[in-house]
């Protein structure tokens, strides 16, 4: 397993350093390494990421990456250690998404779209349809702050043409 | 940046995780999310149809449920949570709200029963459009009634046909919704009070005789089949279908003085005459809870954390109820007391889909 380590530079100029394995998370990045685009010793710049949300990417990938070595390693691995290793993934996937605003959200969910990290979107896009499970349209409003552009008098047109849903 | 804003490539892979009831909520935020959820829902909807709800009939409303099991696989304290999310409603005014004694599910249409004065009207819902259909039944009768589709072809509303299967013992009657039209069948009484469930577009029940029926839509007949156990001993009998795939039987049975015991059975193959039953999950329940419900009780299962959801009637006071129920124990939930015999509370799982209820345009 190759520890090379590559720079990413963030959109506000931020370095971050990072190992290859974890960047290949990023199928861009990947390519660019396939096609020997990346010089060792200058940054890769990500002219649509910021450096605080680079930074959580990197964290994102970097757990990943040990995950997917302990993978390899114990392929023989019971079903039950495989559950309890799928759990602290989970768990730790729960912490990080917890710990985090809409806002930023949205904007790991660019830049997972930009570097093209599937798993990542997967993630975000789960966390943020969670948010909007089971709730009334005016939660919705609240927790996404999206304004209400409806008057009165077509909100109570759409609700009459959509009748018996629920809400 | 409002989630709007996004790509619209990311805003379908979220839609994509809310499941179908929730996105029609969505619509109504604003009116850029009422134009992107109505494009969603025309284009993607049966592919997010895999969203399933728990839906709940409690004193003549149906409600959407949140059930989180979670942390009864994770740990073994109890803790499990089950919020009212949102009610099956014509319009905002209470005041225009009418009274639903019974619902059916089938392929994510909601067949039901509608209390006016003293008559009984039929409504076929699809929540996820909005779309309805009335119709008036030939009986005034508080009759059940189930929703069901014909030669496996559940895209058309051309092969969807509603069975009346009345209390006393006059003949049962099917209605097509596309001649409209009632008929008479020569079929005899089903012998059961029980709801049914649906599955593949057929209907099935457990009779009050020693066994199980089933109704075949494509060729209108009724077969009665065996139960895998015997029904001494039973303190409770309950039918339920999962994501439309397979049909689950709950059997609680007393298995010693203080003892009772939960089996859970789960069909694996159903054809003509016969249903292969295996068991997926057992425990005994150890005098430790109350479950005593009046029948009919309704239920959800998850097989892989061998957990039960209950709902009915309580015993005592006619309250509606929920147990959530594994080996570790079981938790109660109980809501309002029920007003009325003519609408048992009833729990069951919602697949939404876009079956249209007319014809195209």
């Amino acid at each position: 397993m190759s520890s090379n380590m590559i720079m990413l530079k963030s959109s506000d100029g931020a370095s971050f350093e990072i190992e290859e394995a974890a960047a290949r998370k990023s199928k861009i990045i990947a390519n660019m390494i396939e096609v020997e685009c990346v010089d060792e010793d200058k940054a890769i710049p990500l002219q649509n990421v910021t450096g605080n949300i680079l930074a959580l990417v990197i964290e994102y990938c970097n757990k990943h990456i040990v995950d997917d070595d302990d993978d390899v390693a114990t392929e023989e691995a019971s079903e039950e250690e495989e559950e309890a290793k799928k759990k602290k993934v989970d768990d730790w996937e729960a912490e990080f998404m917890n710990s985090m605003s809409l806002e930023t959200m949205f904007e790991l969910l660019l830049a997972a779209n930009y570097l093209n990290i599937k798993s990542l979107i997967d993630l975000v896009c789960q966390t943020i349809a969670n948010n909007i499970k089971d709730k009334t349209p005016e939660e919705v409003r609240k927790i996404f702050s999206i304004e209400n552009d409806f008057t009165p008098e077509e909100e109570e047109e759409i609700r009459k043409e959509n009748a018996w849903a629920f809400g | 940046m409002v989630i709007f804003d996004l790509p619209w490539d990311l805003v379908e892979e979220i839609l994509f995780r809310v499941s179908g009831i929730s996105l029609r909520r969505l619509q109504f935020t604003c009116k850029r999310g009422n134009t992107l959820c109505n494009d969603f829902i025309k284009k993607h909807l049966d592919k997010a149809a895999k969203q399933h709800s728990v839906l709940m009939l409690r004193n003549f409303r149906v409600y959407s449920l949140s059930v989180n099991l979670n942390e009864i696989h994770n740990n073994t304290v109890v803790d499990p949570s089950i919020e009212i999310t949102s009610k099956l409603s014509r319009s905002l005014n209470e005041s225009e709200q009418v009274d639903i004694t019974q619902v059916f599910h089938c392929n994510g249409l909601l067949l039901c029963s509608i209390k006016e004065d003293t008559k009984t009207k039929l409504m076929v819902v699809n929540p996820c459009t909005g779309q309805t259909r009335w119709i008036e039944p030939r009986s005034v009768y508080y009759d059940r009634y189930v929703l069901g589709y014909a030669n496996n072809n559940k895209e058309s509303y051309e092969s969807y046909k509603i069975l009346r299967f009345p209390y006393d013992d006059s003949q049962l009657e099917i209605f097509d919704l596309k001649s409209n039209s009632w008929r008479v069948l020569d079929n005899k009484n089903l012998h059961t009070y029980e709801k049914g469930v649906s599955l593949k577009g057929n209907a099935y029940w457990i009779s009050y005789l020693d066994d199980f029926l089933s109704f075949d839509f494509s060729k209108e007949r009724c077969r009665r089949l065996c139960l895998p156990f015997p029904k001494q001993n039973s303190y409770v009998i309950a039918l339920s279908v999962f994501r439309e795939e397979k049909l689950f039987l709950l059997h609680g049975s007393f298995s010693g003085c203080n003892t009772k015991q939960i089996k859970i059975w789960v069909s694996n193959k159903i054809d003509d005459t016969k249903i292969s039953w295996s068991i997926s999950f057992t425990f005994d329940l150890c005098g430790q809870f109350d479950h005593h419900l009046h029948s009919p009780v309704s239920f959800l299962i998850d097989e892989e954390k061998k957990v039960v959801v209950t709902c009915g009637r309580s015993v005592e006071k006619n309250k509606n109820m929920i147990h959530i129920v594994t080996e570790h124990g079981c938790r109660k939930f109980d809501y309002d007391t029920d007003q009325s015999n003519h609408c048992c509370p009833f729990l069951f799982s919602y697949v939404p889909s876009l079956v249209s209820l007319n014809p195209p345009m």
